[in-house]
This record gives structure tokens, sequence and C-alpha cells, in this order.
């Protein structure tokens, strides 16, 4: 059969095999040949027959797989299974079945979500109280900003920093209103603010 | 200049899988919009991707749309349409062309440089955000 260009329906194409790699989030590398296509008349180049579709389906769900793997042995770094189900609403044995590579497409984002984030688990375990999840992201905010590498060059830098609880935005227990001015770069200056609530015990 | 084709001719044929999706096109879908197969960027474009889609008016110098540089006849000269469209925070840029008697063309999927454009759709992911 006669391979014609898509887009001018000449037949003087020339074939070639190319290698190239996919991957997904959290995934291995995986890599697959593919068929190419070259129209000598119009120069389209690309999968004239669409035979590369399905082998670059399958190599991003064996990118998917050892992604599963991985984040499930993340999670497993600071969760045990009973407890997520228990606070997700999932029935029980559900990490178990992931476990052994039966996860739908959904299972393996909200993973991503978990693995990323790991306290939205202890916003389900407040059952998605509006406040205690707004204080996670204040506690995630102020957890991401000490974990920022200030000696890289283009770290942000904090210009001015002013708490009116009397409270350095740094500290561990960051109270009341703390505005705290970043520069990441001689161009940009950015003002974040962070209302945050006394810590249990602490007076405000 | 009003666009050279019915924009729902062009989603129709992607539903239906009549389009051609060049490798570099390809190569540039699949960071930007998670499209690694030709298939996955019809179905994009099917299944209403192009949100908030704006019609790019022709920037050559007597007004008439790109045409592709290309064609082996010139003589019937082959109208390239182009759009914005918001994807997430994202601004993007698509243009596409049907030569006559071939399949539906994806001539470009990247980035948009249309600054009021990327300004509107951050600003409608941040409205999205605040509700």
């Amino acid at each position: 059969m006669t391979t014609r260009c898509p887009a001018c329906g000449s037949e003087d194409v020339t074939f070639s095999v190319v290698e190239k790699t996919f991957s997904v989030p959290f995934g291995k590398p995986v890599t697959c040949m593919l068929d190419r296509a070259a129209c000598q008349r119009c120069d389209a180049t690309g999968d004239f027959a669409k035979t590369n579709d399905a082998k670059i389906e399958a190599a991003i769900e064996e990118s998917e797989k050892s992604a599963l793997a991985e984040l499930l042995s993340r999670m497993g770094e600071f969760a045990q299974s009973a407890y997520v189900e228990r606070v997700l609403g999932l029935p029980a044995r559900t990490i178990a079945r992931w476990k052994t590579g039966h996860a739908s497409a959904a299972a393996t984002a909200l993973l991503r979500f978990i693995v990323t984030y790991p306290w939205l688990l202890e916003v389900a375990e407040n059952r998605f109280a509006p406040r205690e999840a707004d204080r996670h992201v204040v506690r995630a905010f102020r957890d991401a900003f000490e974990r920022l590498h200030w000696s890289e060059p283009d770290a942000p830098t904090v210009v001015s920093a002013t708490g009116t609880a009397g409270s350095a935005p740094t500290s561990a227990a960051c109270a009341g209103q703390v505005t705290v001015v970043l520069s990441t770069s001689a161009q940009t200056t950015s003002s974040v603010t962070v209302y945050a609530e006394p810590a249990v015990g602490q007076a405000a | 200049m009003p666009p050279a084709y019915r924009l729902k001719d062009f989603v129709a044929a992607c539903a239906a899988g009549q389009i051609f999706v060049p490798e570099a096109v390809l190569d540039g879908a699949g960071p930007l919009l998670g499209c690694d197969t030709q298939q996955a960027v019809a179905d994009f474009v099917a299944n209403g991707g192009m949100q908030h889609h704006k019609y790019k008016p022709p920037n050559t110098w007597d007004g008439q749309p790109s045409t592709w540089d290309r064609n082996p006849n010139p003589e019937v000269p082959v109208y390239i349409d182009e759009y914005d469209f918001c994807y997430g925070t994202k601004c993007i840029y698509i243009a596409f062309m049907k030569p006559p008697g071939g399949v539906w063309i994806v001539k470009s999927i990247k980035p948009s440089w249309n600054k009021d454009h990327v300004r509107f759709c951050q600003r409608r992911s941040l409205h999205n955000l605040k509700r």
C-alpha cells in the first residue's frame, strides 16, 4: 500500500526510524522507536500512517507503571495504607490492590497530589473543614519558605520582613500577620502576606 | 479579515480523527498540553480544549491571512487560521489549515505571545482560584 502525504497528497515520501523517550511525572523514561515519514514535495514530516500512537501510548503506560510503584513507595514513607484508606474514604485493601498494579489513572493522579503535598491527608483527616484546610496551607507555605535554598543565585532574598505579632517570618511558630517582601531578581519584587493563626499554646 | 475556515469544521474533523499533526508540532504539544499523540491532540480539540479561544487576525502587510509557505501548488493558496486559547494559566497559540483534497493540518501549537490574551487567561485562572 502506498503512503501519501496527508498535506499535499504526494507519493514521494521517504521513511526513517527515530528514537524518542517519553516519561510521566515520577515515572521512569521509556524509549521507543517511531516511524518518521517525510514528504519530498512539501516537507511535511511525521507519522503519516498513524502507526506511532500505539507505540507512544505503550511507552507512556510503561512509564505510568513505574510511576505508580514509585508513588506508593514514597507515600509509604510517611503514611500507612490503612490510614490513607480511612481518611480518603476508600474501601479497605484499595491500596493493596494498587500495589499489584491495578490502579486507575485517577488513583495515580491522587497519589501524585498526596506525594507532592502530604498535608492533604491531614486536610482529609479533618473532613475537609475549610478553616483547618486554610491552616494547613499557611503551614505548608511557611515550611516551603524555610526549605528554600537561600544560597542559590536565583533564590529569593528577603528585602524586608515585618511581623505584627513580633515573630520572624521563618520562625517555626509564626503568628499574626507577617509580611515578607521577596526579591527573586533585580527586576521582580514580590510581597507575600501571611495571615497565620497562633499556634496551639502560644499567645498571639 | 474573517477566519478562512469555520472553527466548528476543524473541531468536527478532530472528533472524527481526520487531522494530521506533524512531528515538530507534537514535540511541542507534549510538554505544553500533555498531548503526546496525534489522537490526543484531536481529542483535546474535540472535547472543548480550546477554551476562551480568540481568533488572531492576520498580521500580514495586506491584511490577508497567512498562507502555507510550502504549498506545492501556489496558484491555489492555502490559508492558515490562527487562534489563542486558555489552558489553565497558560495562553496557547494554535494554527491550522486545510489543503484542498487533504486532511486538516495542525501547523503549530506553542505558547502565545499575545499579551492581552495571556493576561486574560491569567486573570481568569486567578478568578477561578478565588472561588
